[in-house]
């Protein structure tokens, strides 16, 4: 019995398509249900952030955005990369503003991602003030709470209608498939040949 | 003050003197290290601070403070009962042993540590432990072999990232043989020392694992992890490390764990004892 763990959204949806082609069905949640079992897999469903969080610590496989590995530090192998989730995080102003990164020095960036936003100025040589937000970034420098944000574009569609623009690139993003480092171990024939499977088809 | 920490403290003690009693038994001393020190290359972890334009790191790793702390080359079979911060004010209490120098072969320091970590977890009755042991070399062989970049391997592996290691532009070979080391496991490996060591010990418990890699930069060839079922997070490892021209080996066991997992006696463990 595999513990997998499935972001709930648009994730699922792909992931779900991915593995029924080496013949897994996810069993998709019913009403307000967290946790479906079959004969195989007890398939765990939680917010894309928690991902990483319940491999970590203790369940045995899971899929998550590489965004929120990185961001959570999570101490996870991460065996394979998925052919889906791609998209790009990068830093993003008011599009009536010509800003370099340069430039930003004090500036209030608004972000899901604090530790890698500030990774990335340091890295560049830039200090600044990073806030936190849970959702909704593009609020953020429309109500003068930030300057800019750090945040996911996938077809930029939605910063467009929100008057922002991408200004710089931070990193790709994609879904990854992560296993827990004991289960690795303890389950270490079972987790190799669904790996060795999905492997096969990507 | 964090919360229960005095009905915790009991178990640390519990737990710490049901070790202490196996290093004894096993010719090993205990050291204490002082809480903070001059900070220097070559210590890893620990929280870093500064005092009056001195920088100090408070509890660092212990085998990097043991071995930039030492000023004449001896044998020592040391072992220690410490709190070690990694980057954040709040640490883990750590029981760990070190054998550096002595004539003793490098098989036979690792035999004995084995053993200890197996006498320490069957007399704090932890009975669902495993061990895994795996080899450095044996990615260095494949490394120098085909004259690979150390830091993109050991990135890769460490993550055990099968996409990232078809990506690499290196030859297929080198990818085959990286990848083989990866799906390595079981009771014997191939290497001499390590099932010399598997044999001797000759315990369900003992696994090799090629994939076991551990994070710490001294590290040199054998590594080991411990773990149980029911814990998402190893419960402990080790691995061998040169001192000047001496191999050397230690192992580090989480005693928070151990002492949630432990089982005691009415008594406390004089019956263990």
């Amino acid at each position: 019995m595999i513990n997998f763990v499935m972001p709930k959204g648009r994730l699922m949806k792909k992931a779900a398509k991915l593995l029924k082609q080496i013949d897994i069905e996810i069993k998709e949640p019913e009403d307000r249900e967290l946790i479906v079992r079959d004969d195989n897999f007890s398939w765990i469903y939680s917010r894309v952030f928690d991902v990483p969080v319940f491999v970590e610590n203790g369940i045995d496989m899971g899929i998550a955005g590489s965004d929120v590995i990185d961001e959570l530090e999570s101490d996870v192998f991460i065996p394979l990369d998925l052919p889906f989730g791609q998209c790009r995080l990068s830093v993003i102003t008011p599009v009536d503003r010509e800003l370099r990164i340069e430039q930003m020095n004090n500036y209030r960036i608004a972000t899901k991602f604090p530790n890698i936003t500030k990774k990335f100025f340091t890295s560049a040589g830039i200090d600044v003030n990073v806030i936190k937000l849970h959702g909704s970034m593009e609020l953020a420098p429309k109500t003068a709470v930030a300057d800019a944000i750090v945040d996911i574009v996938d077809s930029g569609n939605t910063i467009k209608a929100n008057g922002l623009k991408e200004i710089y690139k931070i990193q790709d993003v994609g879904a990854r498939l992560i296993v827990n480092r004991v289960s690795q171990k303890t389950k270490f024939y079972e987790i190799n040949e669904l790996i060795d499977q999905l492997s096969g088809i990507l | 003050m964090y919360k229960d920490t005095i009905s915790n403290s009991f178990k640390l003690g519990k737990a710490a003197r049901i070790a202490r009693n196996c290093f004894y038994d096993a010719g090993y001393s205990e050291i204490f290290l002082p809480v903070i020190d001059k900070h220097s290359p070559g210590l890893h972890g620990g929280l870093k601070t500064a005092f009056n334009n001195e920088y100090y790191v408070i509890k660092p790793d212990v085998t990097s403070h043991l071995l930039t702390s030492m000023v004449k080359d001896e044998e020592l079979k040391i072992f220690y009962v410490s709190e070690v911060l990694n980057s954040l004010p709040k640490g883990r209490w750590q029981i760990g042993a070190e054998w550096i120098g002595g004539k003793s072969g490098r098989g036979y320091k690792i035999y004995e540590q084995i053993n200890l970590i197996i006498e320490i977890l069957k007399k704090l009755k932890i009975s669902d432990f495993q061990i895994d042991i795996g080899s450095l070399k044996k990615w260095e062989d494949v490394i120098s072999e085909f004259d690979l970049d150390s830091e993109t391997i050991y990135e890769a592996i460490k993550k055990r990232s099968f996409s990232e290691i078809k990506r690499l532009d290196i030859p297929e070979k080198a990818k085959e043989k990286l990848l083989e080391n990866l799906k390595s496991r079981g009771k014997s490996s191939g290497d001499e020392l390590i099932d010399w060591i598997t044999n001797k010990i000759n315990a369900e418990t003992l696994t090799v694992d090629f994939g076991t890699i551990r994070h710490f930069d001294y590290y040199d060839d054998v590594v080991l992890e411990v773990y149980t079922r029911n814990h998402g997070r190893a419960i402990g490892g080790g691995g061998e490390y040169q001192y000047k021209s001496e191999k050397c080996f230690g192992f580090a066991l989480d005693l928070e764990v151990l002492s949630g997992m432990a089982q005691f006696d009415e008594k406390g463990s004089e019956e263990d004892d």
